[in-house]
């Protein structure tokens, strides 16, 4: 049970990041208004602050669960904020030269720094130092820089659009810690492709959306017992946002976000293995094994070991509404509340394989594990963790603050 | 890892600093627009000290009066370069389109009106100096094409040098000459200057716009959105800022049926070609007259030629084209009277002039002026007052940096500063007689800001403020 | 979701008060200042080599309990950045409008260890192996939290006069201020750069200079904790950290052109601190030939904990931007918190409450100290503290240059 509530947990936590991903990303997921709008040349700063309580997550079969439901007791959350301080840098460089296309559409450049809180609540938190695991993470995340050129600007009537094409890259410098059920860094690193519009109708309804399909690296160091992604999917992003201007201050934005991978997640690192024996029936119930199995049917104490793999998933994805107003202060800055609600989603689980060890007194005060092998190859059903793996079923807040110096 | 970090960390620093100060540090000269005839020299500007970029000349000599485009705030010439193309097109040679680059042509640097009329100045007399020796004749006058802050900085150097009478034609492209919602009386930091100039109501665009909106000979067309959606900086209620009274004021969008934006309007094809029907409207081809004069013989005005016509106003306001045209005009006592003078054939001017009429009592102490306060340096915009010994004098003055004159603008009311700025005035008595010109320096100052508030004079007033008003000197 | 929601509103509207700042009591700290940025950055050194124990005497270890001597050695860089402005300035808001705010974000990095008896506990991997006591770490450096604050001055800022004011010989402000917990926590280890613990706080502090180059600063403050979720080393540190009450008072001087001389004093009062179900103790009962001792579950309270510091500061301006500060402070009387942990013997050795033949039966109790905030630390803290004045905001400082 210690586990399964902690698997739970480390999936919800992982839901967050899900969400979090394209908040770190930034100007390629999650769009705001006016995200892909050709910008006046300058430089932009950004802080974002998201706030989450995650108390549900998506299984495999795209149903709702309530998180560490039946095995925790109700109440249980994920609690999380994240911190993104974003630079933007819009300019054209080849200004004035000959450099073909270049010199008459202006790039622009943008870093972001992630700094993140992820804790589960005291029930989880107990649990997972059963399993030698952390139950949180604090710190610095994964860095992401991004380049990109605006294409041209067309008109259609009172339809304006432009184009731009960027590609992201995501450093692994986060915080990781293999013990972890939750990062705030990846461990892997990420490039990712996009294609993204902005368009103004009559002046009032502004639209901007992107297509991005996000090349991931391998782990070759997952955490939380393997339970992360070895092999990470591809990803591909769908994002929309429309938003109607009320004032030259006031906006309202609606928006839709759907990711999906591109094929399995493949787990090649499996090593589930308790510290601790835990007794028959939270073993059978942790594991997913057959209650009228014979190891289900006894009072003692039992250790598993489980086959690395590989194992795969059916693949994720994941539907999220967003809506948010906008107060554009002077001419120099951006408050925005933003609520995310995820409305659809399939989270990644894989079937593993467990052999499970009789549980022998260490004549010291404990157990080890013993040599008879109760059962062999016991399929166990385990949820994939965190952000390449795990989908959240609910909502997050976000607060954005957008400031430009050199603005009057 | 760490080390391949910090190598891009510092490219992309690198790409993203600006290039007009990042390339001159490795000896290298930053690209710029430059298409000009090697034997014309672009003007110095008066914001960066550097010869402007831009574009103009290149051959097909000059038959029409020539266009200069003047950009608006935080870009360079090569905004023309769509007007450019289109104007080609209709027929204009190179040696007929020019457009140079005043100010920053950076968002960190904001450009201002009051600022950059010496550029713009600049800019004129060099284009108008480069043709008359290339043609072998003297061009008295250009056609200006300005957009957003263009509009009201081309006003103001008009206004301030005197200069209608250089201008045939004007088109002012979403200008703001109601104010602009985006600029706030109140704003702060390096780019403050021209929000001061056109916030909505502001004291420095009532000084713009005293006397009339288009005074003198010249000819005005306004072109804007006028629907209040598609150019974001004049949503309602000031979808109409950009119109003047008495110029021809073209709501594109809204009489044309145009969704353009604030940056599209005057580079595309329909407004483009609005404003050619406007400048076709004048005479051409170009006039090879010299501009008429004006003669004062007691209290009578004349033109000479005889055959031009005097247009004058008494009151203060500035004349019109549409002020009636006299062959001489006599000036009333105790009122100020302006005046131009304009060849209706050939469409030259005189520039703008003042006369006060009456007589002086005998024995009257000489005329001086004096300005309160008398120039400094200051945190703030402040006001002005001017006042002359003797009260029935008319006070002309200018803020554009030049010699004042008669025809400069009448002093009615204080006087804003808003920017660094020279203040040169002279009071007219009704005899006649001049006062010496006075000439005070403003240095309305974000240095002197900076320099009065360190954190040292906060914690003690009496720290030596280090700010002695040398401003540095850009780029 | 509520929980959460309330949170966010204390972050962002409310502030919390810089670690910079927080650090010492800087003189003028409550003085309403030009509109602009302004920017704190500080290196602090601490010894942390002893407490002022539960009955407030000075104990030569950062933690008696665990016999021997402890101690949890600090070096910390400490950030912020403060911007002072008006808001709504034209729009004539009741109350916004009238006068100047400010906002300040606070940043750290902490190199910290633990040394000594304590540190040996972590790093001995046979002392419990009933517990996760044998897998504790020592290391907890690391980035630390961050920390947002939002003032108003209610008095003696009004907007009206920000730009031609000269000095503000007496001002109020009020602010708000949240934790962020960002900061590296290790679980297991005693001590870490960030908290995992959310705050949120309320602070009045008034600025007077009764004289010219007198400055006289008075601060009172409240702070609530939320719960921290996985308390370090084996739940020794508070899982609900107790209310605390801040005082603070400086006195500063002009000694000379741009040189100041400062006095300080402060005090916390912290509410009980509660453990919740500790896993395990440095100290604890020593267990039969068959039997393990193990901490009863439970939720365990000290009673409050206190730190009264005084302080002196030399404050030069190295230009008229750049102010350069050099801190001590030293404290003077406190109080860390304590509790009794009560033990159960579990017969035979290692052996599973409910499970086959396990019994269980008391065997008394063994006097803890609490770990991270509970600690009230009787070493001097030095501080190099710099500030410096952007100035409006803007590095630029070219409007229009040469005419």
């Amino acid at each position: 049970m210690h586990r399964l509530r902690t698997v739970r947990r480390t999936f919800c936590t992982a839901a967050l990041l899900l969400l979090a991903a394209p908040a770190h990303a930034g100007i390629v997921f999650t769009p705001h208004l006016s995200e892909y709008g050709r910008l006046p040349p300058g430089q932009y700063t950004e802080a974002t602050l998201i706030l989450t309580e995650i108390e549900h997550i998506y299984d495999e079969n795209g149903d709702k669960i309530q998180i560490g439901q039946p095995f925790v007791s109700a109440g249980a959350s994920t609690d999380a904020s994240l911190a993104l301080l974003k630079y933007l840098w819009v300019g054209n460089v080849f200004r004035d030269t000959s450099v073909w296309y270049l010199k008459d559409h202006p790039q622009f450049c943008r870093v972001i720094g992630v700094l993140g809180y992820q804790q589960n609540t005291e029930q989880v938190g107990d649990r997972t130092r059963v399993f030698g695991a952390k139950a949180g993470g604090n710190g610095p995340g994964d860095a992401f820089g991004l380049c990109g050129v605006y294409g041209d600007e067309h008109r259609f009537g009172p339809l304006q659009f432009n184009g731009l094409l960027a590609t992201t890259v995501k450093a692994p410098v986060g915080r990781y810690d293999t013990d972890a059920v939750l990062n705030i860094g990846t461990n892997y690193w990420s490039v990712i492709p996009q294609f993204a519009f902005h368009s103004k109708l009559w002046g009032r309804l502004w639209i901007d959306g992107t297509f991005a399909y996000q090349f991931n690296g391998d782990n070759d160091k997952p955490s939380f017992l393997g339970l992360t992604p070895t092999d990470i999917a591809n990803w591909r992003n769908y994002e929309v946002n429309v938003a109607w201007k009320f004032t030259e201050h006031w906006f309202f934005d609606v928006g839709y976000g759907y990711r999906e991978s591109v094929g399995p997640n493949r787990y090649e690192k499996v090593n589930i293995s308790n510290e601790e024996p835990v007794n028959a029936e939270d073993n059978c119930i942790l594991l997913g094994i057959d209650r009228n199995g014979p190891e289900c049917n006894s009072t003692n104490r039992f250790f598993v070991q489980s086959k690395p793999g590989p194992y795969e998933d059916k693949g994720i994805d994941g539907t999220l509404l967003t809506a948010g107003i906008y107060y554009i202060y002077r001419t120099s800055s951006v408050f925005q509340i933003r609520v995310a609600q995820p409305i659809a989603g399939h989270g990644s689980q894989i079937t593993a394989l467990l052999d499970v060890y009789n549980a022998v007194p260490d004549n010291n005060g404990g157990y080890t594990r013993g040599n008879t092998t109760v059962a062999v190859d016991r399929p166990s059903k385990q949820y994939g963790v965190q952000e390449a793996a795990a989908v959240s079923a609910s909502p997050f807040l976000e607060l954005r603050f957008v400031y430009l110096f050199w603005a009057p | 890892m760490t080390r391949a970090l910090a190598v891009a960390l510092c490219l992309a620093v690198a790409a993203c600093a600006p290039r007009e100060w990042l390339l001159p540090k490795v000896g290298i000269d930053p690209p710029a627009l430059r298409e000009f005839p090697a034997d014309f020299t672009p003007p110095i500007s008066a914001e960066t000290n550097q010869p402007m970029p831009g574009f103009g000349g290149g051959g097909g000599g000059v038959q029409r009066t020539p266009v200069i485009f003047i950009h608006g705030n935080t870009v360079s010439a090569r905004y023309w370069l769509p007007a450019r193309a289109h104007f080609l097109q209709a027929g204009y040679t190179r040696d007929e389109l020019w457009s140079l680059g005043y100010g920053w042509d950076n968002v960190r640097y904001f450009d201002s009106n009051d600022l950059s009329v010496a550029s713009v100045d600049r800019i004129v007399t060099s284009v108008m100096e480069h043709l008359s020796k290339k043609s072998g004749r003297r061009i008295h006058q250009v056609d200006i094409v300005a957009h957003s802050l263009g509009v009201t900085l081309v006003r103001q150097w008009m206004k301030q040098t005197n200069s209608w009478h250089k201008v045939r034609n004007f088109i002012g492209a979403c200008g703001a000459n109601d104010g602009v919602w985006a600029a706030w009386p109140d704003s702060r930091g390096q780019n403050r200057v021209v929000s001061f100039e056109l916030a909505p109501n502001s004291p420095w665009l009532a000084q713009l716009n005293r006397g009339g909106e288009t005074p003198g000979p010249t000819r005005y067309m306004t072109i804007y959105d006028g629907t209040g959606n598609y150019d974001v900086l004049f949503p309602p209620p000031f979808e109409h800022s950009s119109a003047l009274e008495g110029a021809f004021n073209l709501a594109y969008n809204v009489e044309r049926g145009g969704y353009y934006d604030h940056l599209e309007l005057p580079r595309e094809e329909g407004p483009l070609e609005a404003m050619l029907e406007f400048l076709r409207r004048a005479p051409e081809p170009l006039p090879m007259a010299e501009p008429p004069t004006l003669v004062r013989h007691g209290d009578t005005l004349r033109a000479e030629p005889a055959e031009t016509r005097v247009h004058c106003t008494a009151g203060g306001d500035y004349p019109t084209l549409a002020t009636p045209a006299e062959t001489e005009v006599t000036l009333q006592a105790g009122k100020v009277t302006t005046c131009f003078v304009r060849d209706p054939r050939s469409e030259l001017a005189s520039p703008m002039a003042r006369y006060v009429a009456g007589h002086a009592a005998p024995g009257s102490a000489p005329l001086t002026l004096r300005a309160s306060p008398a120039g400094g340096i200051f945190e703030q915009p402040l006001t002005v007052t001017l006042k002359a010994s003797d009260p029935a004098a008319a006070i002309v003055y200018t803020t554009g940096g030049g010699a004042v004159d008669s025809g400069s603008p009448l002093y009615t009311a204080p006087v804003h500063v808003m920017g660094p700025l020279r203040l040169s005035a002279v009071a007219i008595a009704t005899d006649g007689r001049r006062s010496t010109p006075l000439t005070v320096e403003f240095d309305v100052s974000l240095e002197k800001v900076e320099s009065m508030h360190t954190l040292q004079r906060q914690l003690d007033p009496a720290t030596r403020e280090r700010y002695e008003g040398r401003r540095k000197v850009g780029r | 979701m509520s929980r959460v929601i309330a949170t966010l509103f204390l972050f962002v509207t409310c502030a919390a008060q810089a670690q910079a700042q927080d650090a010492v009591p800087q003189f003028a700290r409550y003085m309403p200042l030009y509109p602009g940025m302004y920017f704190n950055g500080g290196y602090l050194q601490d010894a942390r080599d002893g407490v002022f124990d539960q009955q407030g005497i000075k104990r030569d270890s950062a933690v008696p309990s665990a016999g021997g001597q402890t101690a949890f050695p600090e070096k910390t860089l400490l950030g912020a950045f403060s911007w002072h402005f008006p808001l709504f300035e034209s729009y004539g808001l009741p109350f916004v409008s009238s006068r100047t705010h400010f906002a300040r974000v606070g940043f750290s990095y902490t190199d910290t260890r633990t040394d000594g008896e304590l540190g040996r506990f972590a790093a001995d991997r046979s002392d419990d192996a009933s517990t996760e006591a044998d897998r504790l770490e020592n290391e907890g450096s690391g980035n630390g939290d961050l920390t947002l604050e939002f003032g108003s001055y209610l008095v003696g800022s009004p907007a009206s006069q920000w730009r031609e004011r000269r000095s503000a010989p007496f001002a109020i402000v009020a602010t708000t201020a949240g934790n962020l917990p960002y900061g590296a926590y290790n679980r297991d280890a005693p001590i870490s750069a960030g908290s995992n613990t959310a705050w949120a706080q309320g602070r009045i502090g008034a600025h007077w200079q009764p004289w010219a180059g007198a400055f006289v600063d008075l601060g009172v403050a409240w702070r609530e904790y939320f719960q921290n979720y996985d308390a370090a080393f084996g739940r020794q540190m508070p899982t609900q950290q107790g209310d605390d009450r801040f005082v603070d008072l400086s006195l500063a001087h002009r000694a000379a052109n741009g040189l100041y001389l400062a006095a300080f004093a402060t005090r916390r009062e912290g509410e009980p601190n509660m453990y919740e179900n500790p896993r395990f103790a440095p100290n604890p009962p020593a267990p039969g030939a068959t039997t393990s001792m193990v901490p009863a579950s439970g939720n365990y309270f000290d009673q409050g904990t206190s730190l009264d510091t005084v302080g002196v500061s030399l404050n030069w301006f190295v230009t008229q931007r750049w102010l350069a500060a050099l801190h001590f402070v030293k404290p003077v009387a406190g109080q860390s918190g304590e509790f009794d942990l009560p033990y159960n013997e579990h017969t035979p050795a290692g052996c599973k409450v409910g499970a086959p033949n396990c019994t269980t039966a008391p065997a008394g109790s063994v006097h803890v100290d609490g770990l991270g905030p509970a600690r009230s630390y009787s070493s001097g803290r030095l501080l190099l503290l710099v500030t410096h004045n952007f100035g409006l905001g803007d590095t630029f400082t070219c409007t229009g240059c040469e005419r």
